[in-house]
């Protein structure tokens, strides 16, 4: 009987083996053509674009109608994003190319610069199909964005903007002088400008930064024939534009070019450089994909930063008594900051204390949680005028979560 | 034939459609499951595999539990289904096997004879056997001849102890006893016949009891359905023999077993005579080496009342005695001492004073001289003043052949032997010791029984007395029977008086003998006998 068993046990286990011994289902090389097949077989979405960048994988689907008339996400649209984080779900987790993380992003095209980001860590879809943490775990994990991308309307109102110079628009009459010379310089009517390349960067939630290479024609008035010299036909220009979609009436917040007349004489501003300068506050590019490869560091910053708004917003007690008002990370040096402003609803004496306590505790928690390790400390700053800013190392940090350094003892350092 | 095999594939098919639906549904689970983890993402098919040691494990033991609970509550426990069937030619024990209990044999080869030539008897309108009772002592070889009819019948045997059906739940036992007979009749469909066997038939066969109280219930549920399955046999429908077998006094079987059409057939298997005991020792001195020399009637004469299997008992033993003295092959001697080791139980030196060793061997020996010169028929096979168990000495006798009836001569004889150690320790030290009082308490016993109850007293009172309500008799006769049993003692006593007086000599004799080598065989005591001129009771 024992011997009957032992054999079809190792039967079985032969058999099961067998069945293992294949290859990951998506492989490497496929990665990018699985998930855009499995869009289109199993969903009938065949506009999802896919692009991997070292190990982060970016998923672009741009949908017609993201948001409704009252711009919350559209019901249908919430299912085809849903559709296709499934599907790349299904196959970063039976691939074997090593991503780390994902991006996806859907776009309104209706409703240009609305777009949905979902930004997570591969290993968390693992443990949480493994049941190793919970799916409210997991969503706290992840990063959602909703919201109204500056770069994506800008870029679509600079373009805008171009058209209705090279029609001659009456609307834009007043802003013409900004592009100099050649509104100063060129007959009216005779001016052309064609874009060339635009780069942006995200200023703010509201603000983006756009540096525009055109290249301009024009027929030069009477008298001004001599800057034919200077600026021949289809002489190559460069602008700096700052859009702020708050501004929704006109957008188009200020004007820079290269070229300037000051003293006499034609000037002209290094406009790369000052572009260059400026730091880009997100991380999607204008294609709907990551601009550089994602890494641990900056995720979990701006996950704890997520999860610190999520806490004063969900916990009762603290729900009561604080408002947040902004709440962002990022890692500098090895430095993991954290910059809030949190105003209190009921001040105390104990508020500050609170606070910190609090957010150093979920940053600690999140921190062990990963397991992260290369960062040297973490500073965390109240940013409101005469804000209090507290530093820890690595260890004080592990050692404030095991409850072996108190509160107190780090304020007063 | 080819009718026959049909029978036994379709046979085999019914009894292990279970098993064979099980298998099947185990292997097209088995190929789905294989098949589903492939067309599973390779995330899910490791994970599920990943998870199949545990899942096995608690499958199994989700499974076994079940099929404990199954098994103790509804089935009466895991020893339900031990019946076990064996083909007539996998049982395996000959007709040639069977030695010992020839005429036992003679009678059971009829059985097989009518087994054989069922449909001749069918023909000539016979009255087809359906039960065969053996009744008699335990290890006379009854399971033996049962196996020997169903090789010589060359059908299969399924053999159950009659204990293995009896359990504390009402029901089960009958339960076990209907899966017995439907199993005996897939095999007579398929092998034209079978034998069941159940051993110890009493423990299912007793008289049945009614109790208000409800004990019983089980045993007579059990043989109820006996009763019912045996009836059941019908003689077109199948050819199942139950052969059962029983130490215990017939009058001890319900009387519904014992009538015709049941066990029709009765086989009384005692234990061998001489010539019997003779094959029993030749047959199983064969299984091992032994010296050549060895004298097989000797053996068989010292084994009187011996069964078959105590004999096997005593080879195997001798055999290891053997093996423990390094020796390559069994001799008299081993043999020889497995039968006391048997017989009498392992010795036990105790750490006696010099007087109280004299005394054990002056008793022992009275008893051994007595023995040796009066008793007509027990040999001495050996005397010891070694102490085994309770006794401190023994004088171990052996009757020279089977007898079954007890004279007044052997009788008196007996009560002398007894009386033998007293008379000797009084002669002696001139006191006694309390070692006699088992001697007297036999003594007294036989003598009582010689007046009371078989008529051998002198005074010519012939009848039982026994069986008369003690306030019945009259205290004068009471008195005058009580006197005849002292005056047999008496009797006894002045007799064996007088030999031990006369053969004093021999006495002290061996009590030295003994007190130098502890004890002395029948060789040994024989030759001491032979020295003085003196030869056994004339028989």
């Amino acid at each position: 009987m024992s011997t009957c068993l032992l054999r079809s046990l190792s039967i079985i286990l032969f058999l099961i083996s067998l069945s293992s011994c294949d290859k990951p289902t998506y492989s490497k090389e496929k990665v990018t053509q699985s998930i855009i097949k499995l869009c289109k077989d199993e969903y009938n979405l065949d506009n999802v674009q896919v692009k991997i960048i070292g190990s982060t994988l970016g998923v672009y689907i741009p949908l017609e109608g993201l948001v409704d008339s009252e711009l919350k996400l559209n019901r249908e649209s919430g299912e085809k994003i849903e559709d296709v984080a499934l599907s790349m779900h299904r196959v970063i987790m039976s691939t074997d190319r090593p991503l780390k993380f994902y991006t996806l992003t859907a776009r309104d095209t209706k409703t240009v610069g609305v777009e949905f980001i979902l930004t997570g860590f591969v290993y968390d879809v693992v443990r949480v199909r493994l049941l190793d943490i919970s799916r409210g775990e997991y969503h706290k994990r992840i990063l959602r964005d909703f919201k109204f991308n500056p770069m994506v309307a800008g870029e679509a109102k600079i373009k805008e903007l171009f058209k209705a110079l090279n029609e001659d628009s009456l609307l834009i009459q007043d802003i013409k002088p900004l592009f100099y010379p050649i509104y100063t310089i060129g007959k009216k009517g005779s001016q052309k400008l064609t874009v060339v390349d635009i780069s942006s960067k995200e200023m703010s939630d509201q603000e983006a930064l756009f540096y525009i290479k055109t290249k301009e024609y024009y027929e030069p008035q009477p008298g001004y024939e001599v800057y034919r010299a200077i600026f021949p036909a289809g002489f190559d220009n460069e602008y700096l534009i700052l859009i702020n979609i708050a501004m929704f009436q006109n957008p188009i917040k200020e004007i820079v070019p290269k070229y300037f007349y000051s003293g006499a004489e034609i000037r002209q501003r290094d406009l790369k450089e000052t572009f260059d300068s400026y730091k880009d506050m997100g991380y999607i590019g204008i294609d709907g994909f990551p601009e550089k490869d994602l890494e641990v560091g900056w995720f979990i910053s701006e996950q704890i930063a997520r999860r610190i708004k999520i806490l004063f917003q969900e916990d009762n007690a603290l729900k009561e008594n604080f408002t947040v008002n902004t709440s962002e990370g990022s890692i500098n040096n090895g430095i993991l900051q954290f910059e809030f402003s949190i105003t209190s609803n009921k001040p105390s004496e104990k508020d500050k204390e609170i606070i910190f306590s609090e957010i150093l505790k979920h940053a600690g928690k999140v921190i062990h949680r990963y397991s992260f390790k290369d960062f040297e400390g973490i500073e965390v700053v109240d940013s409101r005028p005469k804000g209090e800013k507290v530093y820890l190392s690595k260890d004080d940090l592990e050692r404030f979560r095991r409850g072996r350094v108190k509160i107190q003892d780090l304020m007063t350092q | 034939m080819p009718i026959l095999r049909l029978r036994r594939f379709k046979m085999w098919l019914m009894m292990h459609w279970v098993k064979l639906s099980i298998i099947s549904v185990i292997v097209l689970l088995l190929i789905l499951s294989v098949w589903g983890l492939s067309s599973l993402e390779s995330f899910y098919r490791h994970l599920t595999i990943a998870q199949m040691p545990v899942s096995i494990l608690m499958a199994g033991i989700h499974a076994g539990i079940f099929v404990f609970m199954y098994m103790t509550f509804f089935r009466g426990g895991f020893a339900g289904g031990k019946h076990k069937a064996l083909k007539g030619e996998s049982v395996n024990i000959h007709w040639n096997d069977v030695i010992g209990i020839d005429e036992a044999k003679e009678e059971a080869w009829e059985v097989v004879q009518l087994i054989r030539d069922r449909k001749l008897l069918l023909k000539i309108g016979g009255r087809i056997l359906r039960g065969l009772l053996m009744v008699g002592p335990p290890g006379c070889g009854k399971t033996y001849l049962a196996k020997a009819i169903a090789t010589e019948a060359i059908i299969p045997f399924i053999s159950m102890s009659g204990s293995e059906f009896t359990e504390i739940f009402v029901g089960v036992g009958a339960s076990r006893v209907r899966r017995l007979f439907k199993k005996a009749r897939f095999l007579a469909y398929g092998y034209g016949a079978c034998i069941v066997f159940i051993d110890e038939l009493d423990a299912i066969g007793r008289k049945r009891s009614f109790s208000f109280m409800g004990g019983g219930q089980e045993t007579n549920s059990t043989q109820n359905q006996l009763l019912v399955e045996m009836d059941g046999l019908k003689e077109k429908d199948c050819n199942i023999i139950v052969i059962g077998a029983t130490n215990a006094a017939e009058g001890v079987l319900d009387e519904a077993l014992l009538r015709p059409g049941r066990f029709d057939r009765k086989i009384y298997i005692d234990r061998p005579s001489l010539q019997g005991r003779e094959k029993v020792f030749e047959y199983y001195l064969k299984k091992i080496k032994h010296d050549k020399d060895l004298d097989v009637g000797r053996l068989a004469r010292k084994a009187v009342y011996k069964t078959p299997a105590e004999i096997d008992n005593i080879i195997k033993e001798a055999a290891l005695i053997a093996t423990r003295n390094k020796k390559d092959i069994v001799s008299h001697k081993e043999i020889s001492e497995a039968m006391e080791r048997i017989d009498m139980g392992i010795k036990h030196k105790r750490q006696m004073t010099k007087e109280e060793r004299e005394m054990v061997a002056f008793h022992e020996t009275g008893h051994l001289v007595t023995m040796y010169i009066l008793h007509p028929t027990e040999d001495v096979f050996k005397a010891s003043i070694i102490s085994r168990k309770e006794t401190l000495g023994a004088v171990y006798g052996q009757p020279r052949e089977e007898l079954y009836t007890r004279n007044k001569e052997r009788l008196l004889a007996d009560i002398k032997v007894k009386l033998g150690g007293y008379v000797t320790e009084k002669m002696r030290f001139g006191t006694t010791s309390d070692g006699v009082a088992s001697d007297f308490k036999g003594a007294m016993m036989l003598a009582h029984a010689m007046v009371w109850k078989v008529g051998m007293s002198e005074a010519g009172y012939v009848g039982d007395y026994s069986v008369i309500p003690e306030s019945q008799l009259s205290e004068t006769l009471k008195e005058k029977l009580n006197d005849e049993t002292g005056k047999i003692i008496n009797a006894c006593l002045k007799n064996v008086e007088e030999l031990i007086k006369k053969e004093w000599h021999i006495v002290e004799r061996f009590v030295k003998e003994l007190l130098e080598k502890d004890e002395l065989e029948y060789d040994e005591i024989e030759e001491i006998f032979k020295e003085y001129g003196k030869s056994h009771y004339p028989t």
